[in-house]
């Protein structure tokens, strides 16, 4: 019975971990890496838009502020459709 | 042994609720922890396509400057660019400008799309679009317009300088 329990344990313990961590194949885990991006977003617009040509250009890879105050996050879930 | 085989089934159920009550809520919530553990992310800029979309966009660019200065065209937050006040535009020049606007909003949709899928997560273009468009925004310089949320244009200021604490 204690060895049933120890068992059960196990594979609850193993489930919790694990299932999240597999995401079933189709669930996202991690969400979308803001910074990430707007540091390979920056790295784009250097080409096109070049920092010197930029009043306030922050190549730094976006600390998160923008021009209007929001955050990427905010500023991308205000507009999702 | 029937103890040992309740609790098994009870903890089963638990898992299987939780791993539903995740899916519902898109796992934002049960997984936000989880965020900061996030890994920084390596993505790729450099495919065939993404450069030939940003020496094109570059080259445009030279076009569209002088129209971002004067205030005609302005930044969208889709990350695309509009036509904001084309009134001191000839009715030929405005026709021109639209055309050009087009073009470079056909290339910076392109851009994201490409930039999600050759990342391997194509279902991230819309991300990858609002990411861009704050990034545009971002470094715009001051004078040059950008459409906020509600639909209004909004010229960029210099940043009030922080209060001194002297």
């Amino acid at each position: 019975m204690r060895k049933n329990k120890i068992r059960a344990s196990r594979a609850l313990l193993l489930l919790v971990v694990i299932l999240p961590l597999c995401g079933c194949g189709s669930i996202n885990i991690f969400p979308f890496p803001y910074q990430s991006a707007a540091k390979a977003a920056d790295k784009v617009l250097d080409d096109i838009l070049p920092a010197s040509a930029t009043g306030n250009a922050s190549t730094s890879g976006a600390n998160g502020s923008t021009a209007t105050g929001e955050s990427p996050r905010q500023l991308s879930e205000a507009k999702k459709p | 042994m029937s103890i040992g085989q309740n609790g098994f089934s009870r903890a089963l159920l638990i898992v299987v609720l939780a791993t539903a009550a995740c899916l519902s809520t898109g796992c934002s919530t049960l997984m936000a922890p989880l965020n900061a553990l996030q890994p920084e992310v390596k993505f790729e800029t450099d495919t065939p396509t993404v450069v030939a979309i940003r020496k094109s966009l570059a080259l445009r660019y030279a076009q569209l400057q002088p129209q971002f200065e004067a205030g005609v065209i302005g930044f969208t937050q889709d990350g695309m660019i509009a036509l904001r006040d084309g009134s001191g535009l000839t009715l030929v020049a405005e026709g021109e400008m639209r055309m050009l606007i087009a073009e470079d909003n056909k290339e910076r949709g392109a851009l994201y799309r490409e930039m999600a899928r050759a990342n391997g997560r194509p279902d991230w273009e819309m991300q990858f679009r609002y990411t861009f468009s704050e990034r545009w925004i971002s470094r715009a310089p001051v004078g040059w317009y950008y459409r906020d949320g509600s639909g209004k244009w909004i010229r960029k200021v210099l940043p009030a300088p922080a209060p001194s604490t002297s």
